[in-house]
């Protein structure tokens, strides 16, 4: 009887290991890289990434489609009605080109040189906020959906430039110096992680320079008062 | 011996049927926790040829070993240290070492019965 047991058992865990064995093989590992947890997450993470973009894109189509709609109800009733919708359009644009003072919850960034004693052998270029920082925290900044955005109250317009001027910067044919305030509205808690978040050029920079962000409920960003004129590109019309 | 040969066949058969694989995640685990079953399969079949053979000892630890094999498996990956070459070395050395005593167990049985037909 006893032996019976034994050999019972024995039959039965080799054929669970013989099982298992087949069944690792058919599910065929060696088609697969050895993966961590670690990979997995960020696979996982990545998709979420690309699905919500993918959310973003089919709300913007909607949102094409629905102003479309809009304009076709809104010229079936006649011209008056098409040529104000045209209009409230315009307005909006002349916000996003800085036509007009704008106000708004986002975040003051203020950037200045260190203003410590270095020996005279000390190269003061790594005392010094330069261009090239000023452009990557507002691109930073426009990727994070800042809506519009002020250098020293100099608006950023689609025609802005930022130049290095030696201890000063240009912005918009502006000269400027230390400290530097960047004023931006948006989203203020992604405007805000945008320049402080681990990682990111602010945070970075913020132990080289002088970097300090602040989130306001409401500040206000002044109208482009520079020259709006074109001398050379001129608009190609569409006969229809 | 025979018993285990037709275990082994059996469950052959029925992986081969079985129309379910594993998720290719768990792959590591479970290679690690076959070699520590293989294991104690070859140390029961020498326990039976000793006439040492204890079920219990034997189910234990078939079961027990496979489980701290895949676990280490997952602390290894924890900790970023593969640990679980601390089972591959072990029940490999120890699948090495049983295969050598049943072998000379088998050889003896052979040699005393060939000596019996002699005389």
């Amino acid at each position: 009887m006893n032996k019976i047991i034994k050999k019972t058992t024995l039959l039965l865990l080799a054929g669970f290991v013989s099982f298992s064995t087949v069944m690792q093989i058919k599910s065929k590992p060696e088609k697969y890289t050895h993966v961590t947890f670690e990979t997995i997450k960020n696979a996982v993470n990545e998709l979420g990434a690309i699905k919500q973009e993918n959310q973003a894109l089919l709300d913007m189509e909607n949102l094409n489609k629905a102003r479309l709609e809009q304009l076709i109800e809104a010229s079936k009733k006649g011209s008056d009605n098409l040529i104000k919708n045209y209009k409230a359009e315009i307005e909006e644009r002349k916000i996003e080109l800085g036509y007009y003072d704008v106000k708004g919850p986002g975040i003051i960034i203020k950037m200045y040189d260190n203003d410590i004693i270095r020996p005279d052998w000390y190269d003061v270029n790594f005392d010094v906020v330069h261009d090239g920082d000023i452009q990557i925290i507002i691109n930073d900044l426009r990727l994070a959906g800042a809506e519009a955005i002020s250098v020293n109250d100099e608006r950023l317009t689609s025609k802005s430039g930022i130049q290095c001027g030696g201890p000063t910067i240009w912005v918009n044919d502006v000269a400027m110096a230390t400290p530097f305030y960047i004023k931006a509205i948006g989203d203020p808690n992604k405007l805000y992680a945008s320049v402080t978040a681990p990682n990111t050029y602010g945070d970075s920079l913020k132990e080289i320079v002088g970097l300090e962000a602040s989130v306001v409920d409401e500040i206000t960003i002044k109208a482009y008062s520079g020259d709006r004129n074109f001398k050379y590109a001129k608009p190609i019309k569409e006969d229809s | 011996m025979l018993v285990i040969l037709i275990g082994i066949l059996i469950g052959i058969i029925i992986g081969y049927i079985f129309p379910y694989t594993y998720n290719p995640q768990y792959s590591l685990y479970i290679s690690v926790s076959i070699l520590a079953c293989l294991d104690s399969i070859f140390g029961g079949t020498r326990a039976i040829m000793e006439d040492k053979f204890d079920t219990v000892v034997f189910l234990s630890g078939f079961f027990l070993n496979a489980l701290l094999a895949a676990f280490l498996a997952f602390l290894g990956e924890k900790l970023g240290v593969p640990l679980y070459y601390a089972a591959i070395v072990t029940f490999g050395g120890r699948l090495f070492d049983n295969f050598a005593k049943i072998r000379r167990i088998i050889v003896q049985n052979l040699r005393n019965n060939n000596s019996k037909n002699m005389e």
